[in-house]
């Protein structure tokens, strides 16, 4: 009875050994693919909702007007999801051959991502007229990961009411700390707050670069501790702890918190993408103003955010892919985006689409930004970096931590 | 009452005696090979879901916490070289920390909270069913719903600091003040899941024989002399089923801190889970991962081993 127990653990085990293996080599193991037989590509991106599938249906149906026999299938989960699935994905049997991703992650799917500069060489596929910041982002070793379609430069969303009924001069294309945090200071009364603030290290970084200060060195490594970005990021903290002229937020709170306080009236500022602006101007019953993220010197100065297509290292057939991005990203394509999306192309010379049926001075600030533009530069950990933002930025604005313990903290723990 | 005892008897022979030899001698040596094939064809289903739904995964994640192993792309064998970073990780002890405060302090609340509620429960108290049900719907529902109605309670202008200051009490910031946020979380904890120990405990009191408490109400006892001699004794084997279920649990502890605080301000409420998660599916660390969750299942392993060793001196199997 005791050997045949030792036979049958000695089976269990080889069995439980096999399947191991044969499950990792699975993991490991990827296969390529992307294309169906008749010629159909897959584009794998984030579909969070009925309106994200309509946004790719409509970017499709755009580019068939060019290329009627362009076939495009687009399949993909949530947003939230996207960035850990598109990795199994890819791993996986029968990948896709389009991605999508945001400058902002082009770092950390650098490994997904074919170079398209012999593509874009061998194509003549013309660059000058896409917003330079927003190349910079998709570029990872110096070699251009995705093609960008948005190039959307952060901006400072205001209360045109609030504005007024407090006496001060509305902000344009141009807007200094200084006044920012005195006209903030005068529209913090009671309940209403100057400025309402989002966790997470995105708008600190548009905040330090208005002043043109990096949070990663010259050779693209992570530099939190650089004193010049340690001061911005203080700088930041200091409206809540410092100034008075924001609640602090609490670490789980969404961008949706800020927002929600912004168009309810209760914050008369909000610093935010200017793809939010329909959705403001739609849930607002006042004015909205936009106008650039206030510098030191108060000229206008942006980070821009954005999202592109690329094509995974996986494809098959990566001309018939390239050719179907050329098509996705053309000017006629990002102008119907503009238009009925309220994207800010990457296309200057589909950007006059954007301003159809918007303020001439959002027009004009938006202009001004991207004149001098610079892309969210971030690294293969940024992920990491963002996390612990969110959870140490609590202490930040609550004057519990300095920002150089901070970013000390943080920059340690990524340890890139 | 003789039927009681007498079973009784039976029951603690039972768990007190060693193995009692087999009733009767196995059968010729002829039927030994197809008893095991007999025995193997009713496991097999058994078998199989343990073996790749659970051996399987064991066993990947212990070769994957030897690789630093990315969601795609090619692992790299290290070694031990993750179980090295992580004892070098000041990150890995606050988690580990803040999991074992989190484990000891809620599960001794949700037992005295839910020893309580039984008590008064079985109180011969009206509506009684009805109280149940009550205590027990949090433990139902779903836990992210549950975090997110205590978020906006606690929010800095949530209803609680509301409340606080109706009494001119100017409230703390509950889930970003670190000296608030891992006791907010743990309060959470016991309100969304002691009802579900109240249902075992008032399990456990109701097979407490009648008798034995009319007999000791006859004797002159006091109602604490009752409850200390008595019912303790009587119910420490359900108090040991909820103990070691709720510890268990709580080192497992991830929706909540990822709720409500997303494990700040700071490392105050990151939990040993929801480093474990992040690494693996945020940082893309998978190998690192499998590391932790190895080290997590010594821990739980340890800790249950010692409440099952220390069983011995306080649970009583006699009725």
């Amino acid at each position: 009875m005791k050997s045949t127990r030792g036979k049958a653990v000695k089976v269990a085990t080889a069995v439980a050994m096999v399947g191991a293996l044969g499950a990792l080599a699975g993991c490991a193991g990827s296969s390529s693919g992307g294309t169906q037989s008749d010629g159909t590509l897959d584009l794998y991106t984030w579909v969070s909702s009925q309106s994200d599938r309509d946004q790719w249906e409509s970017f499709v149906s755009e580019a068939q007007k060019q290329d009627p026999d362009l076939k495009i299938a687009i399949d993909g989960p949530s947003f939230a999801d996207y960035w850990t699935k598109v990795k199994t994905r890819l791993s996986g049997s029968n990948p896709p051959c389009l991605l999508t991703t945001q400058a902002a992650r082009a770092q950390e799917l650098q490994g997904l991502l074919k170079p398209l500069d012999d593509l874009i060489a061998e194509n003549d596929f013309d660059t000058s007229d896409i917003d330079p910041s927003m190349l910079e982002g998709m570029t990872v070793d110096g070699t251009i990961r995705a093609i960008p379609y948005d190039a959307e430069p952060v901006v400072l969303f205001y209360n045109a009411d609030l504005f007024k009924a407090a006496g001060l001069t509305p902000p344009g294309t141009t807007y200094t700390r200084e006044q920012f945090i005195s006209d903030a200071k005068t529209l913090t009364t009671g309940d209403q707050q100057g400025l309402a603030i989002s966790t997470g290290i995105f708008i600190p970084n548009a905040w330090a670069l208005a002043d043109g200060v990096a949070a990663v060195d010259d050779d693209g490594k992570l530099d939190l501790t650089n004193p010049a970005f340690v001061d911005e990021v203080q700088s930041f903290f200091d409206l809540v702890g410092k100034d008075g002229v924001a609640p602090a937020p609490e670490a789980a709170d969404g961008s949706d918190v800020s927002q929600a306080a912004f168009t309810s009236g209760k914050a008369a500022m909000l610093i935010e993408g200017p793809w939010m602006y329909g959705t403001f101007d739609e849930a607002a019953d006042f004015t909205l103003g936009i106008s650039i993220v206030p510098s030191t010197s108060g000229e206008a100065a942006a980070m821009t955010a954005g999202s592109g297509f690329g094509i995974a290292n996986t494809c098959d057939d990566p001309e018939a892919a390239f050719k179907a991005i050329t098509e996705l990203t053309s000017t006629p394509v990002l102008e119907a985006q503009a238009k009925t999306r309220g994207i800010v192309p990457a296309r200057s010379e589909a950007v006059p689409a954007w301003a159809e049926g918007k303020s001439p001075e959002a027009a004009a600030v938006v202009d001004a930004l991207l004149a001098n533009a610079t892309a969210q530069i971030t690294t293969p950990g940024w992920n990491q970096v963002d996390t612990l933002f969110t959870q140490y930025g609590v202490e930040g604005f609550r004057g519990d931590k300095s920002a150089q313990e901070i970013l000390e903290t943080i920059q340690n723990s990524v340890g890139e | 009452m003789v039927t009681v005892t007498g079973l009784g008897a039976v029951t603690s022979k039972e768990v007190a005696a060693p193995p009692a030899p087999p009733a009767a001698s196995a059968p010729a040596g002829k039927k030994k090979p197809s008893q095991g094939l007999i025995a193997l064809a009713y496991l097999w289903p058994g078998l199989t879901g343990f073996v790749f739904f659970i051996l399987v995964p064991l066993v990947g994640s212990l070769v994957i916490s030897l690789f630093e192993w990315p969601l795609f792309g090619t692992p790299t064998f290290i070694g031990f070289g993750n179980y090295a970073k992580l004892f070098s990780d000041p990150t890995f002890y606050t988690v580990l920390l803040n999991t074992v405060i989190f484990a000891f302090v809620y599960t001794a609340l949700n037992l005295v909270l839910a020893l309580a509620i039984s008590l008064w429960l079985n109180t011969r108290i009206k509506f009684a069913g009805f109280w149940r049900v009550i205590f027990f719907l949090p433990a139902i529902t779903p836990m992210v719903a549950n975090a997110l109605i205590w978020r906006l309670l606690l929010s800095q202008d949530g209803l609680v600091n509301s409340v606080l200051a109706g009494v001119g009490i100017d409230g703390p910031s509950w889930l970003s003040d670190a000296n608030f946020a891992l006791i907010s979380v743990i309060t959470m904890s016991v309100w969304q899941s002691f009802g579900y120990n109240v249902i075992v405990l008032s399990a456990g009191l109701g097979s407490i024989p009648k008798e034995i408490l009319e007999a000791s109400r006859v004797d002159g006892t006091s109602a604490w002399s009752r409850l200390r001699h008595i019912i303790l004794p009587m119910l420490s084997p359900s108090l040991f089923f909820t103990m070691t279920m709720t510890m268990i649990g709580a080192f497992q502890v991830f929706v909540q801190p990822q709720i409500l605080t997303q494990g700040g301000p700071g490392e105050a409420t990151n939990t040993f889970v929801l480093y474990l998660y992040r690494n693996g599916f945020v940082f893309d660390k998978l190998g690192y991962a499998s590391a932790l969750a190895w080290i997590l299942f010594l821990v739980v392993m340890l800790i249950t081993a010692l409440q099952f060793a220390g069983q011995r001196k306080w649970v009583n199997y006699d009725k």
